[in-house]
């Protein structure tokens, strides 16, 4: 007992003595972070104060930019399972020498997600309704929004025991008992999977909002999930190379990428069915499809930002098309960028507020974030971008054999 | 993968090939002859017959376009496990001039409604949109009319003969030459072949098959038709490969790997077909919305509430659990009996979504339906075993052959 007690201990200080130290780079990068995070803390405080009416959200539009940051970022956390698959599956070293970073993306980005929730939902204290057994009910099994709560505090929580696992096993210098760690990896793509649909099952399950009720959203998260996600591991795996110790084998970096071509085409393909059905349909709710791309009545503000997505997207994927360029260290990143882009304007604002503009009754108002939303979003980013860096750096030592029970932390 | 030393040679079994394609005619002939002489003899203007054809000629349709989605996904991969039974593959997706012909007795309905004015036509009824929804579906007459309709067919099937010829061509000049370069071809010319397949089985399964009801509509029918074809292609590639090993053709080129990697395909797509079905299910269910749920309205009335709840168990629970065992994928009796209950239950799934929009009351199954089932399926493998009389069954000239052979799962 006293072993153990003394084994967490030394695991704990040595992680704290990794993060409270690091070069120039590292405590600039914290500062940046700490001081988005100061900002967006600001603005949450004035949100507090004032209430939601610091947001642009209004009766018609009453999801904006927090649930399409939320939406987009669910995406992100799914992504750990293109490492997942290649690594645990197939055990392919290449992706195994690094899957635990996409975990740990992967936690970070859940709770970016929770913290988004907590913002759009305005007081905080509302989450105690959810709570079964304090006086709040979660409404299962009727509730959709009940099964997204579970799923994804099932996930964070399941990628964040996988994770620690690994790491205070390595940490210890013994053995994971495979069947466990096994069992945990294998339940985690399903989680995975389960995430995206409830989320997606959580829109299309409005009626008012015909513009979701559609059954290919749910494939159509996950396409996109595994293009932004691993855009995003790819440019923080060549960052981490290039500052750290670390090392990627290019083979990783060239597999993740051909798996996001893959997913690129599945989601330009599932777009153009969404986008023909809409008009096959002969419905009125194709009127959400012009707003997004051509405007309704004179309200046009999302329109460029709808024609800028679609085309980084589909120049995305010309580009990953290639094998030459998909493996050429410039243009992977250009192509990293314009499908994050691509996804995220996607995502964030092509999926939400067009899903609410016009509302049910008609009615059109064009939601523009507003400033407080923009900077508590930013803030939010921020501590996730800080979480992911935090844990990466103690992974990285531990991963690396820097350490571990018998060896203290390289600082 | 552990290389081997292999000899390259043609694996050639020309009079069993000839045997089981002249077997599959005498079965399709004969099966399609009595389905003719059984529709007429229904007295209700064939229709019962062309909706059964439907059905068979759907299920034909699923596998040629498996076999293509098989092969073009092996090259775009880079696969190197498959190679001794991708040829077989090639086979299956070069039966679209049977395809072809197959689509030529669905003419007759398009031009022809006498006596069935009140359904809308024998089988489309966009042909001549009646009744309540007369005005949805005129709506819709830019994209479902004749001409169009046609024009697009023509499109989808002229599009895949030319590719499933290059395909196989290019494979089979590769046995001769064993060119390295062919596989380079090959696989850039994949990638784009795989958004032609796409769009295009999306495309015919919304005209074919979804069209049948008209005012319904589901964006991901395409990726549920899709599901089925590959799940199909994969059992039917177990079929022939047990079959072949039996009688003693094959038997060093196809091993238990490749069962098993075969039996890992049809898992894997056992799930994705259950997620994508319950995508579409899930979503109609909560949002109950009239116009869409009526389509599963038709699917739960008292005749055809045991063929939908029924699917549920023979298309996802038992062929999941069936499948699911190493012991499984690696034992060929075992694989077989579950590779041919995935081919019947892929034929079940077919007819519960196409019959329901012919009569939502009744559930019209009959010989009709049985002997243009085995019709279509006599005529495909008569189309597909044919060509193993003229090529190799063995791609024998790809570069990664050693590699296949000596693959192991871990």
């Amino acid at each position: 007992m006293k072993s153990t007690v003394r084994l967490y201990t030394s695991f704990a200080f040595g992680s704290l003595r990794i993060i409270t130290s690091g070069n120039r780079y590292y405590w600039g990068w914290m500062l940046v972070l700490l001081t988005f995070i100061g900002f967006g803390a600001a603005a949450y405080i004035s949100q507090l104060q004032d209430g939601l009416i610091t947001t642009s959200m209004r009766d018609q539009v009453s999801w904006g930019f927090y649930i399409g940051n939320f939406t987009f970022l669910v995406g992100v956390a799914e992504a750990a399972v293109t490492l997942v698959i290649p690594a645990y599956f197939y055990n392919w070293r290449p992706i195994k020498e690094i899957v635990a970073y996409g975990i740990l993306l992967a936690v970070a980005a859940i709770i970016c997600c929770t913290l988004f929730v907590m913002v759009d939902i305005g007081r905080p204290e509302r989450f105690w309704h959810l709570l079964p057994g304090f006086g709040g009910r979660l409404n299962l099994p009727s509730s959709l929004l009940a099964w997204d709560v579970i799923a994804l505090n099932g996930y964070v929580l399941l990628n964040f025991g996988i994770v620690t696992y690994l790491l205070f096993t390595m940490f210890r210098k013994a053995e994971p008992n495979n069947r466990l760690f096994m069992f945990m990896v294998w339940f985690s793509i399903p989680a995975a999977i389960a995430i995206h649909m409830v989320t997606a099952f959580l829109y299309s399950g409005l009626i008012a909002r015909p513009y979701w009720n559609t059954a290919i959203l749910a494939p159509r998260f996950i396409a996109s999930a595994f293009c932004a996600g691993p855009a995003i591991l790819l440019v923080a795996l060549q960052l981490l190379r290039r500052f750290t110790s670390f090392h990627i084998r290019r083979e990783a970096i060239w597999k993740i990428a051909e798996l996001m071509a893959y997913f690129m085409g599945i989601n330009l393909f599932l777009l153009s069915a969404e986008i023909f059905q809409e008009y096959y349909g002969g419905k009125d709710h194709v009127v959400h499809l012009h707003y997004m791309f051509s405007g309704v009545d004179g309200h046009t503000a999302i329109v460029p930002w709808m024609w800028t997505a679609v085309i980084c997207s589909v120049l995305a994927f010309g580009m990953f098309l290639s094998r030459r360029l998909r493996e050429n260290p410039y243009t992977l990143n250009i192509g990293c960028a314009l499908i994050f882009l691509g996804v995220y304007l996607e995502k964030s604002m092509g999926m939400v507020i067009p899903g609410m503009t016009p509302d049910p009754l008609g009615e059109i108002f064009e939601y523009v974030p507003s400033w407080n939303e923009i900077i508590i979003s930013i803030g939010i980013l921020a501590i996730g971008a800080m979480l992911f860096t935090l844990m990466v750096k103690i992974a990285n030592q531990i991963l690396h054999g820097q350490f571990n029970v018998d060896q203290k932390p390289m600082v | 993968m552990q290389p081997t030393n292999v000899v390259r040679e043609a694996v050639m079994a020309p009079s069993l090939a000839a045997k089981t394609s002249r077997i599959g005619l005498v079965v399709g002939v004969i099966g399609m002859v009595l389905a003719v002489l059984l529709g007429m003899l229904e007295g209700d203007h064939m229709r019962h017959f062309y909706w059964a054809y439907l059905v068979a000629f759907s299920f034909m349709f699923t596998l040629t376009l498996g076999g293509l989605f098989f092969v073009l996904i092996q090259h775009v991969t880079g696969a190197r496990w498959s190679v001794s039974v991708r040829r077989m593959g090639e086979f299956a997706m070069n039966t679209v001039p049977l395809l072809a012909v197959m689509a030529l007795p669905l003419l007759y309905p398009l031009f022809t409604h006498a006596g069935v004015e009140e359904f809308g036509g024998l089988l489309w009824p966009w042909i001549h949109p009646h009744g309540e929804h007369a005005a949805l579906v005129e709506f819709k007459s830019p994209f479902l009319n004749v001409g169009f309709f046609l024009a697009r067919s023509t499109f989808y099937l002229l599009a895949w003969w030319i590719v499933t010829r290059f395909f196989l061509k290019k494979s089979v000049q590769q046995d001769q030459d064993q060119s390295e370069a062919h596989t380079v071809t090959m696989r850039k010319l994949s990638a784009p072949s795989i958004i032609l397949f796409a769009l295009t089985i999306s495309f015919a399964s919304f005209d074919w098959i979804m069209s049948t009801d008209p005012t319904w509509f589901s964006t991901i029918f395409g990726v549920y038709i899709f599901g089925g074809a590959f799940l199909a292609i994969n059992a039917l590639l177990v079929i022939s490969a047990y079959y072949l090993r039996t009688r003693n053709v094959m038997t060093e080129q196809i091993t238990t790997e490749h069962y098993h990697d075969l039996g890992k395909f049809m898992t894997a797509f056992t799930v994705f077909w259950a997620y994508i079905a319950f995508s579409q299910f899930m979503l109609i269910w909560y949002a109950n919305i009239p116009e869409e749920t009526v389509w599963f309205q038709h699917r739960v009335t008292e005749a055809w509430s045991p063929w939908s709840y029924g699917l549920v168990f023979t298309n996802f629970v038992i062929p999941f659990f069936g499948f699911l065992s190493r012991w499984t994928k690696r034992n060929p009796k075992v694989l077989m009996f579950w590779a041919a209950y995935t081919l019947v239950v892929h034929w079940v799934d077919i007819y519960w979504l196409i019959m329901p929009n012919m009569d939502a009351e009744t559930v019209p199954f009959s010989l009709v339906e049985i002997t243009t089932a085995l019709g279509a399926f006599g005529f495909f493998v008569w189309a597909y075993s044919r060509q193993a009389t003229k090529h190799s069954l063995l791609a024998y000239g790809d570069p990664n052959l050693e590699r296949c052979l000596g693959h192991v799962n871990y």
